[in-house]
């Protein structure tokens, strides 16, 4: 057991000679092969198994992955997928795929009866998918998933033959089409699904699929490289031959990585550099579905009136925070759906039914409307406590509201910064007075933005309750006529920007960095952050 | 020895056990759960904690895992479906380990190699400067020095690569980032104990009676200095193999340090139990590693450290 | 035992005395600093935002035009709070466990100990993140959850110091004459262990800033529109290299504090050291 110095300062001596061999190791060359993109994606995907992932990250690599019955192309329309050709009924209830032959990347072939195994994976409890809720449409679909119906053949989805799929609704559902091209639906494989449920995904080994690339390796916390899929249908029209998607969560690590060509697109370049590269031709920004809004608690005084509430939004000068404070593109929100949501028609920007709901910046009015309320320059209103998740973006608005609030209505406010997990159960106990919140669609239609601020919703966090509100919405879920239900959205918006238990503050939009090289590629407005189908390296 | 050994494993054991009961009920009372989403919808989360256990009583869940525990099983990951904390361990442990331990070594070295020569030329210049460095790296934390080294290496002269673990030579400036501040504790330790020795009767004897300086230096001093150092690479080793949150962030690095905090945050109450016995258990036995160590070193420790 | 003996030696090191000096001047700028410069911290005009240094904002303005000299000396506040409390945590509970395990020995060494070996073994950072986040970050939370982690090892260099006294003459002596623990712990141990309590001290505070910051990075710092130098950085990181000196002068203002801190506990540890042989070579 003794030890003598000199074995000491050997091995240390010999340690360190390894040291210097490593360092010392010539770098390989960096040629790049032709058809490859190094993609940033920014976090590592919790799973690539689409009925267990709830994030975008995962979606996003999913659905280079696998296949829906439709797949949306640039302009967000449904273009056929696995399904060459579909029928809706008259009622809207009926949806008829036609699929056509193809494989899954291991060669077996895919047929109808894998649509509805997954499907039904997807509503089995045992599975508990966190986006099950995206086929309570199904006829039985949440009864299933409640466990009151047992029986998986009365559930609206069966095969017929191996290549007809029939769908049945409860309800005429507009964007039912889009939907399947949502991850959550995508076919998985039974053969591989059934022997390891839900590791099937972590290695190429394990698993197979049916979209343009497969899975060749996925290296925890580094990267995951996705090679062409030369078992897909559409092959021909898929250039790319490797797709390299590396998972580096820091956006200044990303940004360097991209000026140093190491890699072709960065997902989210850093928010206070957003600017620079703006001015210096680098930055694209596509248009995205979500938007940020100041939330409040109906319940609490002062909050319940809704003098209070408009006071507190027309002192807020929207403009100077997307122009001199956010910078990425924003745009001020005078109402709660985004622009760029599908309305009246396909193709028809709901928006266009009207831009404007609320008044803008005016603090002579706020002022007015406060002192109306019984708060004459703010006097007796009580010191407002602005709930925040630890974001600091978030946090940079809330200060410069806050400012807004103390200049022009002489109110206090102390900003309540919680960790994610803290703030969301802080805000589902109603134990917050105003809250900063986020909201990204689910699915091309207003709908997403607005059924949560029906009476008794789970996500109605505000707790406001209207009447009317929620009569104007329940017609529109039940009416299948596009045009129809679009006017019945609208008034009911009219009606949440007129009592304000939400005040919008800007729309996001997605800024991304990507090389000129790299062509093709699709950065669609929600659900998923890029689409490589199409896309190649010039 | 062996019943000192084995008194020893058995004080650890239950220091473990201590420690991984703390970890599962602090993180049991963090507001908020694993499943927690913005699109609340109870049925799907009444589902998902039933598929984990989450919805039996805290006791129980506490006596399952440590059940589990007792065959070395972590438990599956909450955040990560498919994976289990064992296999999240094995995966990213070995990168932290190499940075830590090219870090550790690099460290060693430099802090001893500079210690001396300050100790040697005591509040001559080689020794202001050298003291000089190293308490500047003391004092500069390593989120600053890791941007600066990336801005400077990376982005202006191009020397390395920004980030990613790809070539071995990518690992220079994380470890470079890991080793300045044990570098320059060890740095201080050394020229301290050596100041100390140097002036002890013997070393004065040996310098007296013409013996070569160099060799009394490392002959006789060096060894008398170095427990000091020893004592300290035990729980700075268990720091720096188990990964570092800031530098794999900064440096994209698939390591076992970002856990730490990103587990925290998705309530993976497995995986931060799992990454928090595996810390302790890493610990504890370069803790003891040292010991032994020191132990060999140096005869008259073996009764101090006995208890 | 007066501070009377360190008087010398600060005046003789030049180097000590300009740490001191700056030390000094930080605490009382900060302090004072509201009333001596032109802006308020929080005052915020988004017309003027990110600005660089200039003569009306020395130090430029932040992301919300807020004046960053104010910003940093009003962040040097709040962390030097931090590292205070977190500090004056660290010692006193370091010394009362240390100093009742070492004096009192048996049962409850051997209990202290243990509780000090298990805290030891946690990782530290997992307990101050847990900690901050069960408790909300805010001033108040964090010192209590860094100086729930660093009092470990003061306790354990007390408990040695504590060993070791225990069998000295005057302590021996109290004992006969039947003074109690706490009489002996406050009365004879605390002005022994004085040095080293005060170095620990010393080289704490730089400890809490630096982690303090570590923490600001991670996203659990102190809550708007307050700011502590790490909340600086973190946010002076966001945009270093569009506008650096967002990020260089918080960043410089932390480094010389912190080096400051570790100059002055230098010094302290040295004239102790030389000083305590005499003292602690009773028997």
């Amino acid at each position: 057991m003794k030890f003598n110095n000199k074995v000491i300062i050997f091995i240390l001596g010999i340690l360190f000679l390894v040291f210097i061999a490593a360092c010392s190791t010539s770098p390989a060359p960096p040629a790049a092969p032709e058809q490859v993109i190094r993609y940033n994606i920014g976090a590592e995907p919790a799973t690539l198994d689409p009925a267990l992932s709830s994030g975008m990250v995962e979606q996003t690599v999913a659905n280079a992955l696998l296949e829906g019955l439709v797949r949306l192309d640039k302009d967000g329309h449904p273009s056929p997928g696995v399904a060459e050709s579909w029928e809706i009924s008259p009622d809207g209830k009926t949806y008829t795929f036609k699929l056509r032959e193809c494989f899954w990347s291991n060669g077996e072939p895919l047929t109808a009866d894998d649509f509805v195994y997954s499907w039904l994976r997807l509503l089995s409890p045992e599975t508990a998918s966190p986006y099950a809720y995206q086929l309570f449409y199904l006829v039985n679909g949440r009864e299933y998933y409640a466990g009151e119906v047992k029986d998986p053949a009365s559930v609206g989805v069966r095969a017929e033959g191996k290549d007809r799929l029939v769908v049945n609704l409860k309800a005429p559902v507009p964007y039912f089409l889009a939907l399947t091209a949502f991850p959550a639906l995508f076919p998985v494989p039974e053969s591989m699904v059934s022997r390891d449920p839900e590791g099937w995904t972590l290695a190429p080994g394990k698993f197979a699929g049916n979209g343009p690339f497969k899975l060749a390796a996925w290296e925890h916390n580094k990267q995951i490289i996705l090679e062409k899929n030369e078992h897909y249908w559409d092959r021909e029209n898929v250039r790319l031959e490797k797709l390299v998607i590396t998972l580096v969560s820091d956006s200044h690590t990303e940004l360097a990585m991209f000026e140093n060509d190491q890699i072709d697109i960065a997902e989210t370049p850093p928010y206070r550099e957003i600017e620079r590269l703006a001015q210096s031709g680098q930055l694209k920004v596509s248009p995205d579905l979500s938007n940020e809004y100041y939330m409040f608690n109906t319940k609490v005084k002062p909050f319940n009136q809704v003098l209070v509430r408009k006071a507190l939004s027309l002192a807020i000068d929207r403009e100077a925070l997307v122009t001199n404070l956010t910078k990425g593109g924003e745009r001020a929100a005078y109402a709660f759906v985004p622009p760029g949501v599908e309305g009246p028609a396909p193709g028809h920007d709901y928006r266009s039914l009207g831009e404007k709901l609320i008044e803008g910046f005016n603090p002579a009015e706020a002022k007015r409307l406060l002192a109306e309320a019984g708060y004459p320059e703010g006097r007796g209103f009580p010191v407002i406590e602005l709930l925040l998740d630890d974001n600091q973006n978030h946090k940079a608005v809330a200060e410069a509201i806050t400012g807004m609030w103390r200049e022009h209505l002489g109110i206090e406010s102390k900003i309540v910064e919680q960790e994610y997990r803290v703030y969301l159960n802080t805000m589902f106990a109603r134990d917050y007075q105003v809250a900063r919140v986020g909201w990204i669609a689910d699915y091309n239609d207003p709908m997403t933005f607005l059924d949560m601020w029906v009476t008794g919703n789970d996500n109605n966090l505000a707790d406001w309750e209207n009447a009317e509100y929620d009569r104007l919405i329940g017609s529109a879920a039940g009416s299948g006529d596009r045009a129809a239900r679009s006017e019945l959205m609208f008034e009911a918006e009219k009606i949440l920007m007129d009592e304000l238990p939400v005040v919008p503050i800007y729309y996001y939009t997605n800024p991304y960095l990507e090389k000129e090289r790299v062509k093709g590629v699709i950065h669609p407005s929600f659900a998923i952050l890029a689409e490589f189908k199409w896309a190649y390296v010039e | 020895m062996l019943v000192y050994i084995l008194k020893r494993a058995g004080f650890n054991l239950g220091v473990m056990l201590v420690v991984v009961t703390l970890t599962f009920f602090l993180m049991h009372l963090l507001p908020g759960d694993p499943f927690m989403s913005q699109r609340l919808n109870p049925e799907i989360k009444a589902n998902l904690y039933a598929k984990h256990g989450l919805d039996q009583p805290v006791a129980r869940q506490y006596l399952d895992y440590l059940s589990a525990l007792a065959r070395f099983d972590l438990g599956e990951s909450l955040k990560y479906p498919g994976r289990t904390v064992n296999e999240i361990i094995a995966e990213s442990f070995p990168v932290s380990a190499a940075v830590g331990i090219l870090a550790l070594v690099l460290a060693l070295v430099l802090g001893v190699t500079l210690g001396v020569l300050a100790g040697v030329w005591q509040s001559r210049w080689p020794d202001r400067l050298i003291l000089a460095f190293s308490t500047l790296g003391l004092s500069i934390p390593n989120f600053a020095l890791g941007a600066g080294l990336v801005y400077l290496f990376a982005l202006k002269l191009k020397i390395f690569p920004v980030a990613m673990l790809e070539k071995p030579i990518d690992l220079v400036l994380p470890v470079l980032t890991l080793a300045a501040w044990p570098a320059a504790v060890i740095t201080r330790l050394i020229r301290t104990e050596m100041i100390e020795v140097l002036k002890r009767d013997y070393i004065i004897a040996a310098m007296v009676r013409g013996l070569d300086p160099a060799r009394v230096i490392l002959r006789h001093a060096l060894p008398n200095a170095l427990p000091a150092v020893i004592h300290y690479s035990g729980p700075l080793a268990a720091t720096l193999l188990t990964g570092s949150f800031i530098v794999e962030k900064i440096f994209a690095l698939p390591g076992l340090g970002q856990y730490y905090i990103t587990s925290i945050g998705n309530r993976d109450y497995n995986l931060v139990a799992g990454i928090t016995i595996f810390y302790t258990f890493v610990l504890l036995v370069a803790t003891f590693l040292t010991d032994l160590l020191a132990f060999s070193m140096n005869p008259q420790l073996r009764y101090r450290n006995g208890s | 035992m007066g501070l009377d003996m360190l008087y010398p030696r600060i005046v003789q090191n030049r180097f000590v005395l300009a740490c001191l000096f700056l030390i000094l001047l930080y605490i009382l700028i900060s302090l004072g600093g509201s009333f001596l410069l032109p802006h308020h911290p929080n005052a915020q005009s988004l017309a003027e935002a990110n600005r660089g240094p200039s003569f009306a904002n020395w130090l430029g303005t932040d992301y919300l035009g807020r004046d960053l000299l104010a910003r940093i000396l009003a962040g040097v506040r709040v962390s030097l709070i931090i590292a205070f409390f977190a500090t004056l945590i660290n010692i006193t509970v370091g010394f009362l466990v240390g100093s009742a395990a070492g004096l009192i020995g048996g049962v409850v060494d051997r209990f202290l100990t243990g509780l000090i070996d298990i805290f030891w073994c946690i990782p530290p950072f997992l307990v101050v993140v847990m900690l901050t986040v069960v408790l909300e970050p805010g001033i108040k939370n964090i010192f209590i959850a860094l100086g729930a982690v660093f009092w470990v090892p003061t306790a354990r260099i007390i408990r040695g110091e504590a060993y070791q006294l225990r069998n000295a003459p005057f302590i021996r002596l109290a004992r006969l004459q039947g003074a109690g623990y706490s009489r002996i712990i406050l009365l004879h141990i605390l002005p022994c262990c004085f040095p080293v309590l005060l170095t620990t001290a010393i080289f704490s505070i730089p400890d809490a800033i630096l982690a303090e910051a570590f923490l600001s990075i991670v996203g659990l710092g102190v809550t708007a529109p307050q700011a502590s130098l790490g909340v600086l950085i973190s946010d002076g990181l966001q945009s270093f290299r569009v506008y650096p000196w967002q990020w260089f002068f918080p960043v410089l203002t932390l480094i010389v504090l912190v080096l400051c801190f570790n100059l002055l506990g230098d010094m302290l540890h040295r004239s102790f050291r030389d000083r305590s042989k005499g003292i602690l070579e009773y028997d």
